[in-house]
């Protein structure tokens, strides 16, 4: 078990450490700034001699979605231009606190863009998988679900039963055997 | 002794302390299951709670800040936490002065950059106040926050002293504090020793200053000391529980 | 980007699909938290936590957290009642006890919670015996309850609470002096309220497939259709009864509540029985 270090301790110098996550720099040194294991890793493209230090933390501060980053949220709105989600997993991890997230029109799929119409893509309730794209404005992250990966994992049919999918933008009643559209996520 | 002397000739204190000797402290992490972060902090019979959520959506939009987080602090004093009973009202101007010099002193520590367009909350709950109800809400609330996992530069200690005849007092309880003698809050962040908050509402002399601020500022590493202890024993147990989970897994 | 996708935690699905989640516990007779149907969480009673109230206590019903404080003043009776005195519960469900509550007034919840209070703790204590002098002096009670950390059952918590900080209540012993007209309390003399009855509370949860969880948690909440709280005395007789929610219940299953709040009566017996004026 490697050492346990905490908020203000001292790590090195940054002669020969770079500060990771979990670290800061203060002049010419290097602390911790939360609770958990150090860890010294190399820096591939860094300079020589060099290594990174990062604290790693056990029970991990509540997650903040990233550019890039996947996120899984539950459809709150939509209207014809944009579907609102509430954001509840980022990555691997679920956040205690949610977040606001927007898919607009023209993020849903990557071709025939012009086509797409959010009603046969989304509806509230839905369990989605998406892509952030940007930090969007004030109110909420910008979502994407142009790939085959992403787009609705779960969903209820009218009749309030679970829906399986049957084709990129098809999925069916397990109750009813009716129809109806979605832009789903690629199964694996 | 007189009813208005705060130390007897034996130089012992209303409540049998010496003039530089704290109360009683203990603190827990980790409380309260809902918090991301939480803690529990008594200085005598003074007890305090703090808890923290975030960073999470802010809850107005004028709160979000492009380049950090934005922490807001709610300082509440429970009804019968003192000898008479007072309903606040959640705009007293003493809480939210309260609130305010809790936020000024952690805003320089915690790593707000880190998290923009989001809010930190902080909530404090004093729920006994036998005086430094400040000074046990901000080193609870340095407990929460390391406990809720927010980066942040360094531990803040806080601690109350007073200056009684040639006598300077440490830890005040409600007693003392309620003299018109000369009382401040000083809160310390113990590594590098700047001094993140001071609060003093009394006239002092200005050579007294420097002596309180000496008295003050070793209280605060003996309370680090309990801090830093609590953090440390809880981190052990996070690190414990996760290798006992990670050799379940590889089983 | 890569092509593989992590699947999903067990704790997301929780997040995403709290009704699938649930629902496959409940097919299989548990709960997720292991209980079985009729099982109410843990439960702790803490007397005297709070030293500066005249009496407290903290209880603790599973992960749900509360602690009342009563404060005791002298007040001037009504004077239409010109012997009875006054108590006045309050709930505060404030922002520190879960994400659910925001800042700001009392929520709706806490509202009907103090209500609620008011209503039960007419059948445990006399008002008559809270008066120092009629037209007067009376005997005018506070009781604060503050919930710390909030997962559901908040009503049989805060009861629970409520009656446990009645017990540890001690008050000094007051005389009315006419020629000063004010009341003096003699504190080395101090003396318990009189306590007509206790009144113990317990919450079922309705799901839609008419079973009955005892003691639902927050999480759980998200399956039951509807609430029925049940009030006992320690007598066993009944108090109040509150059915919620829009799913209509049989008759049956409200008599099955019944049933069960009794034996959970039994046990929150037990459990405040130790002395309460530590």
């Amino acid at each position: 078990m490697s050492e346990l270090v905490v908020p203000g301790q001292r790590l090195g110098h940054t002669d020969q450490l770079v500060p990771g996550t979990g670290t800061f720099a203060r002049g010419d040194l290097v602390y911790a700034s939360v609770v958990g294991q150090v860890r010294r890793t190399d820096l591939p493209n860094g300079p020589e001699g060099k290594m990174q230090v990062t604290v790693h933390r056990e029970k991990e501060a509540s997650t903040v979605p990233e550019v890039d980053g996947i996120v899984v949220g539950t459809v709150l709105r939509v209207n014809p231009r944009a579907a609102t989600l509430s954001i509840q997993v980022v990555g691997e991890r679920t956040c205690t606190n949610e977040f606001n997230g927007v898919i607009r029109v023209e993020d849903i799929r990557a071709t025939e863009k012009d086509k797409v119409k959010m009603t046969e893509s989304f509806r509230p309730g839905d369990v989605v998988r998406a892509q952030v794209v940007s930090l969007g404005d004030a109110r909420s992250y910008y979502l994407s679900t142009a790939k085959n990966i992403l787009g609705v994992l779960h969903a209820k049919s009218l009749a309030g039963a679970p829906m399986y999918p049957v084709s990129w933008r098809e999925m069916k009643c397990s109750q009813t055997g009716g129809i109806e559209l979605r832009k789903c996520a690629k199964p694996f | 002794m007189s009813r208005n002397e705060l130390i007897s000739p034996e130089g012992l204190r209303l409540d049998g302390r010496r003039a530089n000797e704290l109360r009683r402290h203990t603190a827990k992490l980790g409380p309260l299951s809902q918090a991301d972060g939480s803690a529990f902090l008594q200085h005598g019979h003074t007890k305090a709670l703090a808890a923290v959520y975030g960073p999470r959506e802010p809850r107005h939009r004028a709160h979000a800040m492009h380049d950090r987080a934005y922490l807001n602090i709610e300082f509440n004093i429970a009804p019968f936490a003192t000898g008479e009973r007072k309903k606040r009202n959640k705009s007293d101007k003493r809480l939210l002065e309260m609130a305010h010099f809790v936020k000024q002193t952690f805003e320089p520590v915690i790593m707000t950059r880190l998290y923009p367009r989001s809010q930190i909350d902080l909530y404090i709950q004093i729920l006994q106040d036998d005086g430094g109800a400040l000074h046990a809400a901000i080193n609870a609330s340095t407990l929460a926050l390391i406990h809720a996992g927010i980066p942040m530069k360094d531990y803040v200690c806080a601690v109350s002293v007073c200056c009684y005849k040639d006598a300077s007092l440490l830890d005040l309880n409600r007693m003392e504090e309620n003299t018109e003698h000369a009382d401040l809050t000083v809160a310390v962040l113990p590594k590098s020793g700047d001094i993140s908050l001071l609060q003093m509402e009394s006239r002092l002399h200005a050579d007294k200053l420097s002596d309180l601020m000496d008295l003050s500022i070793a209280g605060c590493r003996q309370i680090w000391k309990t801090l830093d202890g609590v953090v440390r024993e809880n981190g052990e147990e996070e690190q414990q529980k996760a290798s006992e989970v990670s050799m379940v897994l590889e089983k | 980007m890569s092509s593989t996708i992590p699947p999903l935690p067990a704790e997301a699905i929780k997040k995403l699909l709290p009704e699938t989640y649930h629902q496959s516990f409940i097919q299989k007779g548990v709960r997720p938290d292991g209980r079985g149907f009729q099982d109410f969480r843990p439960t702790a009673v803490h007397y005297g936590a709070i030293t500066s109230a005249d009496g407290s206590a903290l209880v603790r019903l599973g992960g749900t957290t509360v602690v009342c404080g009563i404060k005791a003043e002298v007040a001037v009776p009504e004077p239409t009642q010109p012997t009875q005195g006054y108590f006045t519960p309050n709930v505060e469900l404030g922002p520190m006890c879960s994400a659910r509550f925001k800042p700001g007034a009392p929520s709706e919840t806490a509202q009907v919670l103090s209500q609620q209070l008011n209503t039960l703790s007419l059948g445990v204590l006399d008002r008559d015996d809270l008066c120092i002098e009629p037209g007067q002096a009376v005997w005018a009670l506070y009781a604060d309850v503050l919930c710390l950390n909030y997962d559901g059952g908040a009503l049989d918590a805060c009861q629970l609470a409520v009656t446990a900080a009645l017990r540890n209540l001690r008050l000094g012993k007051a005389t009315f002096n006419e020629e000063e007209g004010a009341v003096r309390a003699n504190a080395r003399e101090s003396q318990g309220v009189p306590i007509k009855a206790q009144v113990y509370t317990s919450t079922f949860g309705v799901l839609e497939s008419g079973q009955c969880l005892a003691d639902p948690s927050e999480a759980e909440g998200s399956l039951v259709r509807s609430t029925v709280s049940v009030s006992v005395s320690d007598q066993g007789r009944l108090v109040a009864v509150w059915k919620q929610g829009g799913q209509g219940c049989d008759v049956a299953l409200i008599r099955a509540c019944l049933d069960q709040a009794q034996e959970r009566r039994a046990i929150l017996e037990s459990l405040l029985a130790p002395e309460a004026s530590s």
